[in-house]
């Protein structure tokens, strides 16, 4: 157990960035299939981390930062799997490694509290859909920027971004039942608990905000573009307002989702 | 799918959605009934609650606990000599090393630093032992028990009719239409929180729940095709 906690889970950990980090160069150098293999690659050595995760803290492993950092980079090579020809544009299909990349690293600096045990609140059924359904949310939520911000730098250029556009929409369009299941069940599962739907903590409050620009953003029409960008911007900073800084700074801090 | 026409009508119930869930929301607010009852657990005090002729009386408090997490300790041996180069005084301090968790049948594997068999640290199947020490001179101390789970016995009065209920945090009992939810413990106080709840808006904002899920799938199938034609 402590070799595993130790030494075998941040090596794998370091490996795994590694590995989705060459596969993310290798699609730029457009060797997409050679590039899909090594992320296939890195989704195992993924998947091996959350399963160390799982193994030394006895439960499923998505009970802080660095767990759920950890789990990001498992559902993102699925994602890419389903969206690669429904993308079909480089900057967009070689992101999904990159963020894998990103994640990663930023689970190896997160305080890696493995021994982490589920407190009361978190003993219920509703834990484990409430949290994936949020993660496969985020990571597509991650890839939906890149493609926003594609579509920025090209039209900048004065060249037509309508691909980046529709790939940001459609990365979008998917997310959002995800995102509306987790808002959902974290409304009905405090239902359960606590004896009230809606606390207004800072969390909450942050995710609803969340879900509504990103609502709004699958209302706009397509000729009001300009607008849909700038409501995707808003979108994504409360999603990493949601995400990571509520976790991370103290002033922000949630009393009812930090664990 | 690709029907402006049907798009509309997906956002129509998404929107009727949001208002059943504000409207049970409200219902319970106003119509609804919420009290606390703060149940001492040692010794059992009963709870009557202001509102109605309800009695709760807790029969027995119980917290599950993990079993511990151990901090492995290095000894260290610090010595002092005088002027004549003599040892005067000597003492073993204690560097901390890392945390090491136990298998449930009480043995422990501290990798290169040693191990302990089955039982060393759980006595008679029930007790963790706070200290122990390896092979090798390294000390093992337990560390804070993490809680599992907490777990209320009480039994609830009202009109006459009585019953008995085994409730924890994600368990709530119903009686007389009335939910009855432990929501918290003060370990300091020895205090349990109880809610008390009416809420007849409940189904209505669960319906509105279940609508807006089921919609906003629909919507993103709707949306696939929405996508071509931006």
């Amino acid at each position: 157990m402590l070799m595993l906690a130790d030494f075998i889970m941040p090596f794998t950990l370091f490996c795994s960035a590694v590995i989705s980090l060459f596969s993310g160069i290798c699609f730029i150098a457009r060797k997409e299939t050679f590039g899909t293999m090594i992320f296939a690659l890195s989704w195992f050595v993924s998947l091996t981390v959350v399963i160390i995760n799982g193994v030394v803290s006895e439960s499923i492993p998505l009970g802080n930062m660095y767990h759920v950092m950890a789990f990001i980079p498992v559902c993102l090579f699925p994602l890419y799997f389903i969206f690669r020809k429904k993308i079909g544009v480089m900057p967009v299909s070689s992101s999904f490694a990159f963020i894998s990349t990103l994640i990663t690293i930023g689970a190896f600096f997160m305080r890696r509290n493995i021994y982490w045990r589920r407190p009361p609140a978190l003993q219920s059924p509703w834990f484990i859909p409430h949290v994936t359904t949020y993660l496969i949310a985020y990571s597509l939520a991650f890839i939906a920027f890149v493609s926003l911000l594609s579509a920025i730098s090209v039209a900048c250029r004065r060249k037509d971004p309508t691909v980046y556009d529709k790939a940001s929409f459609l990365l979008v369009n998917c997310l959002f039942p995800f995102m509306t299941f987790g808002l959902c069940s974290g409304a009905i599962w405090a239902d359960a608990a606590w004896g009230s739907y809606w606390s207004w903590d800072s969390k909450e409050t942050w995710s609803l905000i969340m879900w509504i620009f990103y609502f709004i953003y699958l209302q706009i029409p397509p000729r009001r573009i300009i607008i849909a960008r700038t409501i995707h911007l808003f979108a994504f900073a409360s999603l990493l307002v949601t995400f990571i800084f509520i976790n991370l700074i103290p002033r922000l801090a949630s009393a009812l989702h930090g664990y | 799918m690709n029907n402006p026409a049907l798009r509309k009508t997906l956002l129509f119930i998404v929107y009727t959605a949001i208002l059943l869930i504000i409207i049970g929301m409200l219902v319970d607010k106003f119509k609804g009934v919420n009290e606390y009852a703060y149940l001492n657990t040692a010794p059992p005090s009963a709870w009557q609650s202001t509102k109605s002729d309800l009695q709760i009386l807790p029969a027995n408090f119980k917290i599950e606990y993990y079993p511990p997490d151990y901090a492995l300790y290095k000894p260290v041996c610090t010595s002092s000599t005088s002027n004549a180069g003599q040892t005067i005084t000597e003492s073993v301090d204690y560097e901390f090393i890392t945390q090491v968790r136990p298998h449930r049948d009480g043995s422990i594997n501290a990798g290169k630093y040693g191990s302990l068999p089955p039982g060393a640290l759980l006595i008679n199947n029930t007790q963790w032992i706070s200290q122990a020490v390896l092979p090798n001179g390294f000390l093992l101390q337990s560390l804070h028990r993490s809680e599992k789970n907490y777990i209320l016995l009480l039994s609830a009065s009202s009109s006459g009719k009585s019953e008995t209920f085994a409730i924890n945090v994600n368990q709530p009992a119903k009686f007389q239409n009335r939910l009855l939810h432990l929501v918290s413990f003060d370990k300091t106080a020895g205090i349990v929180i109880l809610k008390i709840r009416h809420a007849p808006g409940r189904l209505l904002a669960r319906t509105g729940f279940f609508l807006l899920i089921v919609c906003s799938v629909l919507l993103s199938i709707a949306g696939k095709n929405y996508v071509n034609a931006r």
